[in-house]
């Protein structure tokens, strides 16, 4: 039996990707914006959690509880790190350290838990930042949208995502850990994690508050990426889509609403890639934001969905993910049905076969799904206007 | 050494060949069927693994005497049947029907990520089910070891793939020339790309053409990999996916529509990859007094080149009217 908090962890991977997709369909199945790029937006969010937050805990912690600070980070065992840089430089410079991360992060964790107003203000500056973040990367990506058409924007933006989370992010340690893992400090206070504590779940309780407000926050996006999409505004980035120039001749400013939606876009990846790094995987690594991993995925989900239908995507999202980690877990047991029956013999390359299986499974779907049903398995359907909603309500009453 | 040695020039210029020739295969499917192929970079890699199984099982024994560098144009060959077959077959089962369906660029590009991601996987699993102790060892190993470099006058030591490399480029970009100007076939090639429906019209199998082409550029995509094996540190597929990005620099900074300027735009890219970081922290060096490495960093300058160009001449160097520059 699978324990729970292993399942949690997995809605919780799912939760993460519906936020993402719902956020690239915003872009790339409305405002046909082809988000190559995806890869960046999602890792803003993880790097806050990793890099930022932790030296904003820190540093805040200077103010409201010297003594602590200076416990915390005098310890003879960073000496050979740190050398007599003082607590700000440690703070900036030292805190990515491999070996110090390790042990500061618990310590620095327990620490926020027990302090209302610390956690409180973390995790505020967590989320806040993260949509700031996520916001210029959207505006730094719109300076490409506005200019660059399909192939040549797509080729650019996922340029500008390799450029910065796998050459940038990656090769730099001080930032962010680079190749290194950095730990996700623990944001919430003592009092909410007391109360989720007397669920009878048996799992952390830093999990269920997560899996809360993952869920909370991605009910929000979808309202209000539906919400958007029923709008006037959805309706004319489904207008610059199919054709800018008739929409322009009206009198749109199309620069204006891909830089619009592009910020939009950012700041919801960005917080995916908060809740993600925050509550389901903790270990932030600039080389697990893959394009393969937050880039390829995203889109097959969406494509397979139904690009522009919201509804579709979140479908797409729970499938996929779904169907990948079936094929995960399957494979091992169907190869020792093999082996039993005499088909295969060696067991070595089970391990491989797992890795490379779930992947093969979304490239063949994807292009069985361009071939056989580009709509994706729910369809674009045409917005809800004012005049709709009034002619629903005019039925209704004279009935 | 602000002033780079003449070794350290020639090898940054094997590395422009290398990108020059992948780069030009990459805009040859572009200009014939309009599809930016992401699979191409893992087709180099499927060449340089070719290498690595021909160093293993034929060439092994053979390190001391001159045949050894025989394996300098078996290899490519070997390869180039390969990868042509392998693009064939991409073109074939998945880019065809859907052109033939309608599929938009968009869709296109997503068909070949599509593909990418399978064959790189594909390729995974074919190293990792070869037994460890033949291809596995090469793997981890820098395979660049296994050559013994060799002496040329004026220059010093150089590996022997960094001479054929600049030849191999430079021989493709010849041949496809004479190709595409002297043969009849070259000929209605061209005349597909400027107006396939004028060409059909004339009786031009454009299907053909089209066919041809993807061969074309997954040859010369896996003869550039069989060489750049040695360059890589150690054989992953997973290398494919930041190398791709290299390959459009070039081909964008050649303007995407010229063969011709995604050779020149391939050179520019690949050579500056070797040379600017480590000029810039040379001088850097120089005035500080302190050593930085920015040879990490080294995919950053093409991309931000990548980007730079296509922000301020989307044309590339094709489109810049070099004769008005000239009349002044």
């Amino acid at each position: 039996m699978v324990e729970l908090s292993a399942l949690m962890i997995e809605l919780g991977n799912i939760i993460t990707f519906v936020m993402v997709v719902l956020a690239l369909n915003l872009m790339a199945g409305f405002a046909g914006i082809p988000n190559f790029g995806m890869a960046v937006f999602v890792y803003t969010g993880a790097f806050v959690v990793g890099a930022l937050s932790v030296r904003f805990a820190l540093l805040l912690l200077a103010v409201l509880d010297p003594a602590t600070l200076e416990a915390l980070l005098n310890k003879p065992s960073y000496k050979p790190y740190v050398g007599d840089m003082s607590l700000v430089e440690i703070i900036l410079f030292k805190t990515m350290e491999p070996t110090i991360n390790r042990t500061l992060i618990p310590e620095l964790s327990s620490i926020i838990s027990q302090n209302l107003v610390l956690a409180l203000s973390v995790l505020i500056f967590t989320f806040v930042v993260a949509v700031f973040l996520g916001v210029v990367v959207g505006v730094i990506s719109s300076y490409a949208a506005v200019r660059l058409k399909e192939d040549y924007l797509a080729i650019a933006l996922l340029a500008f995502s390799e450029m910065m989370v796998q050459v940038f992010f990656a090769q730099t340690d001080s930032l962010a850990g680079g190749r290194y893992a950095i730990y996700a400090p623990n944001m919430w206070p003592s009092e909410l994690s007391s109360v989720a504590a007397a669920l009878p779940l048996g799992v952390k309780p830093e999990l269920t508050l997560g899996l809360i407000l993952a869920i909370g926050l991605a009910a929000l996006t979808y309202l209000y990426a539906e919400r958007i999409a029923n709008s006037p505004m959805g309706r004319a980035l489904r207008a610059m889509r199919d054709d800018e120039f008739v929409l322009s001749t009206y009198g749109r400013d199309i620069a204006a609403m891909r830089l619009r939606v592009m910020m939009i876009g950012g700041a919801l990846a960005a917080l995916a890639g908060v809740i993600y790094a925050m509550n389901f995987q903790p270990v932030v690594k600039a080389t697990d934001y893959t394009r393969l991993a937050w880039t390829f995925v995203p889109w097959a989900m969406m494509i397979i969905g139904g690009m522009a239908n919201n509804l579709g995507v979140v479908l797409g999202a729970v499938a996929i993910y779904v169907g990948r980690k079936a094929l995960e877990f399957a494979l091992p047991e169907l190869f020792d049905a093999l082996k039993a029956v005499g088909l295969v013999t060696e067991a070595a390359a089970v391990d491989v076969i797992r890795a490379v299986a779930p992947n093969i499974f979304v490239g063949v779907l994807i292009l069985l799904m361009l071939y056989l049903r580009p709509k994706g398995l729910v369809e674009e359907m045409p917005g809800r206007t004012l005049g709709d909603k009034l002619r629903e309500l005019k039925e209704k009453f004279s009935r | 050494m602000v002033l780079p040695s003449l070794e350290f020039l020639l090898s940054s210029a094997a590395a422009g060949a290398a990108l020059a020739l992948l780069s030009m295969g990459i805009t040859l499917t572009y200009m014939t069927t309009r599809v930016s192929n992401f699979a191409h970079a893992t087709m180099a890699i499927i060449g340089a693994v070719t290498t690595l199984l021909l160093l293993d099982r034929f060439f092994a024994g053979l390190r001391d005497s001159p045949l050894y560098y025989t394996l300098f144009l078996v290899s490519p060959l070997l390869a180039a049947v390969v990868t042509g077959a392998v693009a064939v077959i991409m073109y074939v089962t998945t880019i065809r029907p859907l052109i033939k369906k309608g599929t938009g660029l968009i869709g296109l590009m997503i068909a070949t990520l599509a593909f990418d991601i399978i064959l790189n996987n594909l390729l995974t699993l074919f190293l990792q089910l070869t037994p460890a102790q033949t291809v596995g060892r090469l793997l981890e190993a820098n395979v660049k070891g296994y050559l013994v470099p060799v002496s040329i006058p004026l220059v010093g030591y150089m590996y022997p793939h960094r001479l054929f490399l600049p030849i191999l480029a430079l021989l493709v970009g010849i041949g496809l020339h004479l190709f595409l100007t002297r043969t009849q076939f070259g000929i209605s090639m061209r005349a597909s790309i400027e107006n396939p429906q004028l060409a059909r019209i004339i009786g031009i199998n454009v299907e053909r053409v089209y066919l041809v082409s993807w061969f074309l550029s997954g040859a010369t995509a896996g003869m550039a990999g069989s060489l750049l094996a040695f360059e890589m540190p150690g054989i992953s597929p997973a290398a494919a996916y930041l190398y791709i990005v290299s390959i459009f620099a070039g081909s964008i900074v050649g303007g995407l529509n010229s063969i011709y300027g995604a050779l020149a735009g391939g050179f520019l890219v690949g050579s500056m990859e070797a040379i600017v970081p480590v000029f810039i922290s040379d001088v850097y060096q120089l005035v500080t007094g302190e050593y930085i490495d920015l040879l990490r960093y080294q995919r950053m300058f093409s991309f931000l080149l990548l980007i730079l160009v296509l922000l301020v001449a989307p044309e590339g160097l094709a489109g810049i009217k070099w004769r008005g520059i000239r009349r002044g």
